[in-house]
């Protein structure tokens, strides 16, 4: 994907072309962080005038395109967009709310513990999308105040995305670009979600506590409910579960099955869109493959190629070295140093800016750094560092990731609007403890 | 067949009217929308009983959960309950202003056409902005009946 030193064709009107990738690089940033414009216009527009202005050829940029995290993303958006038809996620939080009776204590725990499981094998956006209405039932129904749980469950869809290769955009970038497996994302940050996440939920219950009761009516009204009611298609249940299984056994089995992580999801896609329409007819099939590939986030999709060429650009020029010698120049070409800052710095930009494009630009920086730590093998802990940051410095404010927006639109339209500045207040210094904690097993793991 | 044929006559929301108006002229002339029009009669939105139902009748947390919904819940008592209150509610905000419109000319097979393409069971018969009244995809079937049957 990177480092590709072909001839770089005639800039327009002679300019320099370190200075009109810069250029082009900070406007299409600036207008996606002010959100006048829709982030994959603004991202596509940016990286097709890096080729008309010459920077880049059609060539050089389509390398820049990293089809493995695309074809990863789309494949699981696939998977989860037929996955979610069958009514799995509404039945698992309810089925978990009778397992602790439905009292709001075990239930905040509960919905936030598989939300983070189901942020780590599926996808974060997905999960808060469709967990966040069932909580806002049961709470509604409990005449509990849902702010707590939603509240827990954005840091817990944003601590479980954390723990896989799949779980948060972020991962599947860095994995790509790095050449990490679904099991080295496993062994190196999974390790330390469950910890942050138990503390983060006793700091929760402690801070809401009092707001945590319900009446025992509500709450057995929630124990009569036949959570089976809330699976929609049997049928489709088995199929999701039983693709969704491969994949996952899959991807923990990709080295020895000499299987890239694209490739997988894909065939897991295909595989269940398969199932999904073979006893039906043309139209029948036609029509369910083109509703399920239209729940594919395009502009997602379409961001990511605009974001790829743009970095592209700036690392053709040279820019993203000189940044990555200023980095190693204040960091004093120390390792740990260098980690330390690239998670606080990663984790307080998230919190602020769309950590997709931060990583987008940190990864080029990242890689150019092997030479001074003695080869790619090296650069681990720093993949780690990226990773723990940006993802768990979502957390930080409401807009910090696409799971928290998400969760203030449901909570809105609910009536329960979900304060900037309150929800800032809490979250902000939550998630440098996050960091802190992260740093902590940074050390203790890789430099203690 | 001529268009006049399945032509169904229907009252039209305006400026004022309150969601309890709307929902009684869908009730009374049988359909599940009529045209929202200004002060000069011109069409300018919809008016329709899924609008209302999806933006106003229940919380959207209520329609995703739908299959979650226990059927003794309280949460539903209470949204029938709220059901005066919002009918003492002005239409207005629940006003949706893309709708399917043709012109009373058109051959009905177009008609059929342009209903099946937008995915949608009826459409308004708009004359110069001005509303003439509702095709339906069930008064198409039953005049289809009365000529075929």
């Amino acid at each position: 994907m990177h480092g590709q030193h072909d001839v770089i064709s005639p800039v327009i009107f002679g300019w320099d072309p370190i200075w009109i990738s810069v250029v082009l690089f900070i406007a299409t940033y600036l207008v996606i962080i002010s959100e006048r414009l829709n982030r994959a216009v603004a991202a596509l527009l940016g990286a097709g005038l890096m080729i008309v202005s010459g920077v880049l050829t059609q060539e050089a940029a389509i390398r820049g395109i990293d089809f493995n995290t695309l074809g990863l993303l789309t494949g699981m958006m696939v998977i989860v967009a037929i996955t979610r038809r069958c009514g799995l996620f509404q039945y698992v939080a309810m089925w978990s709310a009778k397992r602790v009776r439905a009292h709001p204590g075990g239930l905040l725990v509960m919905l936030s513990a598989i939300t983070a499981l189901f942020s780590a094998l599926l996808d974060n956006v997905t999960t808060v999308l469709l967990i966040g209405p069932v909580t806002l039932l049961i709470t509604a129904e409990l005449e509990v105040n849902p702010y707590p749980f939603l509240f827990a469950e954005i840091f817990a869809s944003n601590l479980g995305g954390t723990a896989t290769l799949i779980g948060d955009p972020p991962n599947i970038m860095i994995g790509s670009a790095a050449g990490l497996t679904f099991n080295d994302f496993l062994l190196n940050l999974a390790p330390i979600i469950p910890p942050i996440l138990l503390i983060t939920l006793i700091i929760i219950y402690a801070i809401w506590r009092t707001s945590l009761r319900a009446e025992e009516g509500a709450r057995q009204r929630i124990m009569a409910f036949d959570e089976r009611k809330a699976i929609t298609d049997v049928r489709l249940l088995k199929q999701a579960l039983s693709v969704l299984s491969l994949v996952l056994l899959s991807f923990l089995f990709a080295h020895p099955l000499h299987l890239e992580p694209a490739t997988i999801a894909m065939f897991g896609a295909a595989a269940l869109l398969l199932l999904d329409i073979y006893s039906h007819g043309a139209q029948h099939q036609s029509e369910t493959v083109q509703r399920t590939l239209s729940e594919v986030e395009w502009v997602t999709i379409f961001f990511f190629v605009g974001l790829f060429i743009l970095v592209q650009g700036l690392e053709r020029t040279g820019v993203l070295e000189v940044l990555a010698r200023a980095v190693l120049s204040l960091t004093e070409g120390d390792r740990s140093t260098t980690a330390f800052a690239i998670l606080w710095i990663s984790a307080i930009a998230s919190a602020v800016v769309d950590n997709i494009p931060f990583v987008a630009t940190m990864i080029p920086i990242i890689e150019s750094m092997a030479s001074t730590f003695g080869g790619d093998a090296h650069l681990n802990p720093l993949w780690w560092s990226l990773a723990l940051g940006a993802c768990l410095g979502g957390n930080g404010s409401i807009i910090g990731a696409s799971a928290n927006v998400i969760a203030a639109g449901l909570a809105e339209r609910a009536g329960h609007p979900i304060p900037f500045m309150g929800f800032l207040r809490i979250a902000f210094p939550l998630m440098l403890l996050s960091i802190l904690l992260a740093n902590i097993y940074l050390y203790l793991r890789y430099f203690g | 067949m001529k268009l006049e044929h399945v032509i169904i006559a229907t009252p039209v929301a305006r400026p004022g009217a309150t969601v309890r108006d709307v929902v009684r002229s869908c009730v009374e002339a049988g359909v599940r929308a009529i045209p929202y029009c200004d002060d000069q009669g011109h069409v300018i939105g919809l008016c329709s009983l899924k609008e209302i139902n999806r933006l106003a009748l229940l919380p959207d947390y209520m329609v995703e959960a739908a299959n979650a919904l226990g059927n003794n819940f309280h949460v539903l008592d209470e949204a029938e309950s709220r059901v005066r209150e919002l009918f003492d509610q002005p239409m207005a905000p629940f006003v949706r202003d893309t709708y399917v419109a043709i012109p009373s000319t058109a051959p009905l097979m177009k008609v059929v056409a342009i209903i099946s393409k937008h995915r949608t069971d009826y459409a308004f018969v708009i004359d110069d902005r001005h509303y003439r009244g509702l095709i339906t995809v069930y008064s198409i079937a039953k005049r289809m009946l009365e000529i075929g049957g």
